[in-house]
């Protein structure tokens, strides 16, 4: 029998490299790529002494797709169902991300009501993605019942959405231009209800959850990372908004009609997981004002430019497009040699740069503590991974 | 030498934009300044963006007849603004000094672009495939075929070239003053 | 050719008391299949209810027959033993973890005239029965080859440990306001009405024995050898099939034990308003493990220090506290 677990000769090559330190009192982890809290694929080396994590080393790619190479390949309309393969929670933002940095580097015009539309629905799904990160954290730190209650309201939401984009998860709904379909009187009503529903199932959640003693007690103080440590790893999103600093892409390099609505961009100091916690509970209500504003002063018009180019073929040049997803700053850098397929188009994740300060972050950190924070960083792997 | 002109925006015509033979010149590049840097000033002006407190956004690369154009691109929290970073790295050796040391967060963005590009960065700790399999065989998978190529005159037409003096004190205050003009204080 | 009248004799030489707790083994047995086959119905229809969901619906008129189909699969699963580890230790831990199990149930006291082997140590037994878990589930997780199970078992030993004490503690101040380890007579000592159960006289040592009830049966918000999120199964990461079966069955044995425990040592035992009898205790029981399954499925889980600093820090000191105040009013 062996006994000595701590040398793993057999592994593969990350394992390999990530040989033990000097101690002798160190035991190797492997946690992941099949780990119930790894959402999904990610695996992570650790190097433990007891329960406390000496170093750590996240390894990627498991669900690489070449989604960079796919645009090369692909035409621009056949790309567009690609990126909400990426983010398959925040689908819309993704979407908008290309088919905005396509509009600007064609100079496509978009009507203001198609604006509109797509403020409304990708605030929706920002709302269904933050329910299930708040479910699914929740799930991380051994609380079963909460992604119960949160499938609840995503399924209305999801209810809502399909009847307009056609999909419920992995929406391709924006068009260059425009949307691909128009919304009526029932997507606005039962809209307005399901804000007016959730206003009052964030009470439920706050009496049930946020108040919870011992998720108090996991949360806080845990994790704690710096707006310095954030700015150094290019951490975005609610990772940076935790830290305290408002950052927000909707604010900060305006696009489409988020000038017009009033909302807050919510930021706590306290820089542990309870305060990227808060934020995304709060990110939600923001939301449900941004679609009420949005559906109260929504104008009529043409939801797709008329003259909108069914063949896109930008001229040469690139183009680098950002907008606010619900993990963070998603960007697109196209480079278009005026051919009728991207020549180049590098996605940034947010999630890419958001875990690149785990290593550092989770040092000296109980296990329990390390999947608290993997949790609050709101991993969607295939974003990573592309 | 920088393109702050080029993000001024003008609305087109409707039928001008609309044309799909013939279109007009890109009117928004996200970029609000935009150099090219050589290999040996990279890091130097990389610290001088740390120093006016700027973030690692990504770095991106291109496959040009020139050789790999690998693109920094930085932005800032208080006061957003882009800066893209230009660096061509030979064909034969792409080899450009890694700012790993002065952001950490570049080191996974560098192993991407070894990946994809096989762009060698010099003093890389850990310079290992991430996306790809480690037992991948091949050559990179976005190298393009010779005949794809194009030149760097194919896509930035009407660009200058030459690369700017990063120890310059016009640079420094460029980028000191970097802003975003669609930008406004927070509610 | 054996006559009948021998075997006869043969019978009559066996001491009576052993034929009981053969008879009371058999019972105990099939009590704690019946208990778990309604304890699994039960747990995932109370926690459909609170997850606002119908949950066994399709096995059966309202899903009844799903514990049955949840055996059935069990009993049909490949049973493996993982490369490296010790087959002879690995399959002898649920075997461990369930033996002791059985024979606590023999000195509980379901009703006045129903208890199997009534013993003055009944108390004793019952907490030196229940320790031997520990080492089952030590050996399942050193002989998994798992360094998950090895942190699950690491992880039980110290929380099983350091709860022990409390629990003791907890118990002490019974003992010494009834002055006998024999659970019947300790049932026997409390009246039919709730004003009369020991509950009153010591509420604070029935919360700490509650909630290291729950520490002890690994039960949420304590789960942690077995933390699914951290440690994928802990102790029985590796074990399928029947060996799985087995901790499961056992696990729910110890939990009704606590709540046996429970109701005769705080809550009157058998007695209850009216006629006393065992509706009154398996009434009692069940709305204890009715409350174990309710926090299981409402808390997050704790970390692991903080589940050993609540009970160094405070579950320790309150009980010790609480027995020296029932101590002096007992003197006085």
């Amino acid at each position: 029998m062996n006994l000595d677990l701590r040398l793993d000769t057999s592994g593969d090559f990350y394992a390999q490299k990530f040989q033990p330190t000097k101690r002798d009192d160190t035991l190797i982890l492997n946690m992941g790529p099949q780990h119930p809290s790894t959402h999904g694929v990610l695996r992570i080396l650790l190097e433990i002494d007891g329960e406390y994590i000496v170093r750590a080393e996240p390894v990627l790619g498991y669900i690489h797709r070449m989604h960079e190479k796919m645009a090369e390949v692909m035409s621009y309309p056949q790309y567009l169902p690609n990126p909400a393969r990426t983010d398959y929670l925040h689908a819309l933002a993704w979407g908008w991300a290309h088919v905005g940095a396509v509009e600007r580097i064609m100079g496509i015009e978009v009507p203001e009501r198609a604006e509109y539309i797509r403020v409304i629905t990708c605030e929706l799904n920002r709302i269904n993605s933050h329910l299930l990160w708040w479910g699914a954290y929740l799930l991380d730190l051994g609380a079963f019942t909460p992604i119960m209650y949160s499938f609840d309201d995503r399924e209305i939401i999801m209810d809502i959405m399909q009847r307009i984009t056609g999909s419920r998860l992995t929406y391709c709904y924006y068009r260059f231009g425009g949307v691909s379909d128009d919304i009526d009187d029932r997507f606005v009503n039962e809209t307005r209800e399901q804000c007016a529903r959730m206003k009052e199932r964030f009470k439920m959640y706050k009496d049930l959850v946020t108040d919870n003693f011992i998720l108090r007690k996991r949360v806080e103080e845990i994790g704690e990372i710096s707006v310095q440590t954030c700015r150094k790893y290019g951490a975005t999103g609610p990772v940076l908004r935790g830290s305290g600093q408002a950052y927000d892409v909707r604010r900060a390099e305006p696009y489409s009609v988020y000038d017009r609505f009033d909302f807050n961009i919510p930021a706590y100091d306290t820089c542990d997981a309870m305060g990227r916690y808060m934020v995304r509970m709060d990110e939600m209500q923001e939301s449900i004002k941004i679609i009420e504003q949005a559906l109260d002063s929504l104008p009529q018009g043409d939801f797709i430019h008329p003259k909108a180019p069914k063949r896109a073929k930008p001229p040469a040049g690139d183009v680098y497009f950002a907008v606010e997803g619900a993990r963070g700053k998603i960007g697109m850098h196209l480079v278009s040699d005026g051919g009728k397929s991207a020549y180049r188009l590098k996605l940034r994740a947010p999630g890419f740069s958001n875990l690149s300060l785990f290593a550092e972050v989770s040092q000296g950190t109980l296990i329990s503590d390390a999947v608290s924070i993997l949790g609050s960083l709101d991993l969607v792997i295939p974003e990573i991974d592309r | 030498m920088s393109d702050a002109d080029e993000k001024s925006v003008e609305v087109p015509d409707k039928e001008k934009a609309a044309k799909t033979e013939e279109s007009p010149p890109p009117i928004y590049t996200g970029y609000d300044l935009d150099y090219f840097v050589t290999p040996d000033d990279l890091v130097e002006a990389v610290e001088k963006l740390d120093q006016a407190d700027f973030f690692l956004e990504d770095i991106s690369c291109v496959d040009l007849q020139e050789g790999f154009q690998v693109v920094y691109h930085f932005d800032r929290f208080d006061q957003p603004g882009r800066v893209g970073l230009r660096v061509m790295a030979d064909r034969q050796k792409p080899e450009i000094p890694s700012i790993h040391h002065i952001f950490p967060g570049a080191d996974w963005h560098e192993r991407e672009c070894f990946d994809f590009f096989g762009v060698i960065f010099k003093g890389h700790p850990n310079l290992l495939p991430i996306l790809l399999d480690p037992d991948y065989q091949g050559p990179p998978p976005l190298l393009k075929a010779e005949s794809e190529r194009k030149g760097l005159q194919d896509i930035y037409p009407d660009r200058d070239l030459t690369p700017v003096d990063v120890k310059s004190d016009k640079f420094v205050s460029e980028i000191t003053n970097c802003s975003n003009p669609k930008y406004r204080n927070p509610l | 050719m054996i006559e009948p009248i021998l075997i006869l004799q043969m019978i009559e030489a066996i001491p009576i008391q052993l034929m009981i707790i053969f008879a009371g083994l058999l019972a105990t047995v099939s009590f704690i299949g019946l208990n778990a086959i309604l304890l699994v119905y039960l747990e995932r229809k109370v926690a459909g209810f609170i997850h606002r969901r119908p949950g066994p619906y399709e096995v059966g008129p309202h899903g009844i027959l799903q514990p049955f189909a949840d055996g059935l699969k069990l009993v049909g699963k490949q049973i493996f033993t993982p490369t490296g580890a010790d087959s002879f230790l690995y399959w002898l831990a649920p075997m461990i973890s369930m033996a002791p199990a059985l024979v606590c149930f023999l000195v509980i006291p379901f009703g006045p005239h129903l208890q199997i082997f009534n013993t003055n140590v009944g108390m004793v037994l019952i907490l030196a029965f229940t320790g031997i878990n520990v080492l089952a589930l030590c050996i399942a997780g050193w002989t998994s080859q798992n360094k998950y199970s090895l942190l699950g078992a690491a992880r039980d030993i110290s929380q099983s440990v350091a709860y022990e004490i409390p629990l003791l503690l907890s118990i002490l101040p019974i003992i010494f306001m009834t002055g006998t380890f024999n659970l019947f007579d300790i049932a026997m000592k409390q009246g039919s009405w709730p004003w009369q159960w020991f509950i009153v006289y010591q509420p604070l040592a029935f919360i700490i024995f509650f909630i290291c009830a729950l520490a002890e049966t690994n039960r949420a918000p304590f789960d942690l050898p077995e933390a699914e999120s951290e440690l994928t199964a802990g102790f029985h990461t590796e074990y399928s099939g029947m060996g799985f079966a087995l901790f499961f069955l056992s696990e729910y044995a110890y939990m009704v034990i606590a709540a046996c425990v429970t109701a005769v040592l705080f809550l009157g035992g058998f007695h209850g308003p009216g006629v006393s009898g065992w509706w009154w205790f398996l009434a009692k029981v069940y709305i204890l493990l009715l409350i174990m399954i309710w926090i299981r499925w409402t808390f997050p889980r704790v970390r692991f220090d903080q589940l050993l600093n609540i009970c160094w820090k405070w579950l320790i000191p309150l009980a010790v506290i609480n027995l020296l105040v029932t101590l002096l009013v007992i003197a006085l």
